[in-house]
């Protein structure tokens, strides 16, 4: 007897609209990383970064006074548990939208999928260049592509240093690398009217290589002014450690990829006076950005990078967009809420911990300062390029 | 010709630490038919220990190979228990599955422990160098080349010249009727675990100093390129473990040099393919049983 009261209660509260609000309230946001695998250090700033983000959020009362709550998945570095989680965010798990996931790899079945089914997704650590053409009207990213980011610092470099002639070490098995490598580079050389001592005879080397010795002395004997990574921060580092070790003294180049504490860490002293682009300043000294970044490392006890910072703008970025969309949160209204948020995500401006930035309401791609970023003394020296 | 010479160098350096792997592999594998494939990961782990005690003691290499030797004896006694004394005979593949579990274990941990980024392996004698024509050889190449020929000139007088070789070798041969001849069967089992660790744990320190950097996803690598070496060389054989590594590291840098990096693997196993084709028992395999 008391069972059928309980269930007949339910039913009642149920069908009650308050109580339906009340269920309604949580806003559902989809996050897809993972902290396995090669990458899975930037998964793990990830996941922290957008689980910050969402407890500051709430405790400021949420969005519209519903709270934030975040549907999260580890695809556990594996490409082929992607589909499945997609469309379980989406149909399942009924999110409004999708941050993440770790890398542009993982990116390039995501976004397919979130735009089949109509649901803005946000990659935030995803830099291939042109990873989004397709994948369009529904996805985006905060972080700005590798080739944007580092065109105007590497044209204003080879101008002030003089650099005749260079050599490339390409990484031809990370997607972003393999682009950057085989069509960014190339085409920026032609443009600056630098020689590419490799275009004829490439130098290669794949990611987890344990060794580079081979690929350095192929380098060596090429005498080049200069020495490009096209790379991970970790590889990167590990090929300027071989490159000083056989005595080179070449000023080395790399992308925006290479900023950051990882290249700094691994390399050492064989890195000092490398230049690259950069595009997460963390001693910008706009105060409300400045409030970002010492609330979060103060809660951490280190550094932040740029993985963490872009999550956790990621969510701010959603948010605001939920709130200028107007979106109702209603389960019935799923599918136009999802648009409502599309929509406002194009040509937002978001004002977070990696700065002032805006989505492009053509491309979704961001528009953010970039800066060239020199490591000098052991830190790395960030001025901005006009 | 110069830079031939210079990779035929750089190639003799890796393939001695493939060498390393392979001894350590094949060792286990000729007394026990057992794949280790926690191996790859022993030596991941030896290297982190090694990388910390050389933090530790301010850039002591000999100390650091010395705490990665004794981790990796001491993982070779884990996995000796963990896999292979503890775990069901009745199903043979029972120990090499545990292998792989364990091999999980350790690489999780790692990733865990130290993240997943690369970490740096600060080189103490960093760029000096001497120059030998027109071959350039890092002291550091030194050391490495060093330890790795004491310990396979120490593999050679153990398994030829004491009572424990005898031991193993006995046991590799049959363990009944080694124990009917009064072998401690599993006492020597666990030994050549021990030994195995031995050269894992400097196969980790050493491999380490050549590339700069590790992270928790070196072991598999490594340990493939030691397994290519050691079928090649010739399965259980360590003398064959010993060419075959040498033999892997000069192909793969030769690729790297003269191809492109997408075909250093191809050339490794396509060289693996040619010596299973047409001389199946290795370089230096008469038969899988006939070992050092």
């Amino acid at each position: 007897m008391n069972r059928m009261f309980a269930i007949a209660l339910a039913g009642v509260l149920a069908a009650l609209p308050g109580f339906a609000t009340a269920q309604a309230q949580e806003i559902k946001i989809g996050v897809i990383y993972t902290v396995e695998g090669a990458w899975g250090s930037y998964g793990q700033k990830s996941f922290r970064g957008i689980r910050m983000s969402a407890e500051d959020i709430n405790a400021k009362g949420g969005v519209n006074g519903a709270k934030i709550k975040l549907i999260e998945y580890d695809n556990r570095a594996s490409p082929n548990e992607l589909p499945n989680i997609v469309r379980r965010l989406a149909t399942v798990d009924n999110v409004l939208a999708i941050i993440g996931p770790n890398t542009s790899g993982e990116a390039e079945i995501v976004f397919p999928i979130a735009n089949q089914l109509k649901v803005p997704a946000l990659g935030t650590s995803v830099a291939k260049g042109g990873i989004l053409n397709k994948n369009r009207p529904w996805a985006f990213r905060n972080i700005m592509p590798d080739d944007q980011n580092t065109a105007p610092v590497i044209a204003e470099v080879v101008k002030e240093k003089n650099i005749k002639k260079v050599a490339l070490i390409m990484d031809v098995k990370d997607p972003v690398s393999k682009y950057m490598g085989g069509v960014f580079w190339p085409a920026l050389f032609d443009k600056l009217g630098v020689e590419d001592l490799t275009r004829k005879d490439p130098v290669t080397f794949q990611s987890g290589d344990p060794s580079v010795t081979a690929q350095v002395s192929k380098l060596k004997a090429m005498n080049p002014d200069a020495v490009v990574f096209s790379a991970s921060p970790g590889d990167a580092a590990k090929i300027a450690i071989e490159i000083r070790r056989q005595g080179m003294k070449q000023q080395l180049l790399g992308s925006g990829g290479l900023f950051g504490d990882e290249f700094l860490k691994s390399g050492g002293a064989a890195v000092e006076g490398t230049i690259t682009a950069a595009q997460f300043w963390r001693d910008n000294p706009d105060p409300k950005v400045h409030a970002y970044v010492s609330s979060v490392e103060k809660r951490t006890g280190e550094n932040a990078v740029l993985h963490e910072a872009y999550a956790y703008d990621g969510l701010i970025t959603v948010v605001e967009a939920i709130k200028k969309g107007g979106v109702t949160n209603q389960p019935a209204d799923l599918e136009k809420d999802r648009d409502r948020i599309r929509q406002a995500l194009n040509g937002i401006q978001v004002t977070g911990m990696s700065g002032v930035y805006s989505l492009k309401g053509d491309t979704g791609e961001v528009d953010r300062p970039m800066m060239k970023a020199v490591i000098s003394g052991g830190k790395w020296t960030l001025t901005p390029i006009k | 010709m110069d830079l031939l010479l210079q990779q035929l160098y750089n190639g003799v350096l890796i393939g001695s630490t493939y060498a390393l792997v392979a001894l350590g592999f094949t060792l286990v594998l000729g007394t026990l038919d057992l794949l280790n494939f926690a191996h790859g990961e022993t030596i991941m782990l030896s290297a982190y220990a090694g990388l910390v005690a050389l933090l530790a003691s301010g850039g002591s290499v000999l100390l650091a190979i010395a705490v990665a030797i004794a981790v990796g004896a001491l993982l070779g006694l884990i996995v000796y228990f963990g896999s292979f004394r503890f775990v069901s005979k009745k199903y043979w593949t029972a120990p090499a599955l545990s292998t792989v579990g364990i091999a999980l274990i350790l690489q999780t941990g790692a990733a865990r422990l130290w993240g997943t980024d690369q970490r740096a392996v600060p080189d103490p004698l960093g760029d000096a160098h001497l120059q030998l024509g027109p071959i350039m050889v890092g002291l550091s190449h030194l050391v490495i080349l060093g330890v790795t020929l004491a310990l396979m000139a120490g593999l050679h007088v153990l398994l030829r010249h004491t009572r424990l070789g005898k031991a193993m070798r006995a046991v590799a041969e049959n363990h009944v009727t080694a124990a009917l001849l009064g072998v401690p069967v599993e006492r020597t089992i666990a030994f050549t675990f021990l030994i195995s660790g031995v050269l894992a744990g400097a196969a980790g320190s050493l491999t380490s100093l050549v590339y700069h950097t590790i992270t928790p996803f070196i072991g598999l690598n490594i340990l493939l390129k030691g397994m290519t070496g050691m079928v090649i060389g010739g399965l259980g054989n360590v003398y064959g473990a010993m060419f075959g590594g040498v033999l892997v590291g000069v192909l793969e840098v030769l690729a790297v040099s003269y191809l492109s990096s997408s075909y250093q693997d191809v050339l490794v196993f396509a060289a693996l393919i040619a010596v299973l084709m047409f001389k199946p028992a290795g370089f230096f395999g008469v038969q899988v049983r006939d070992r050092a």
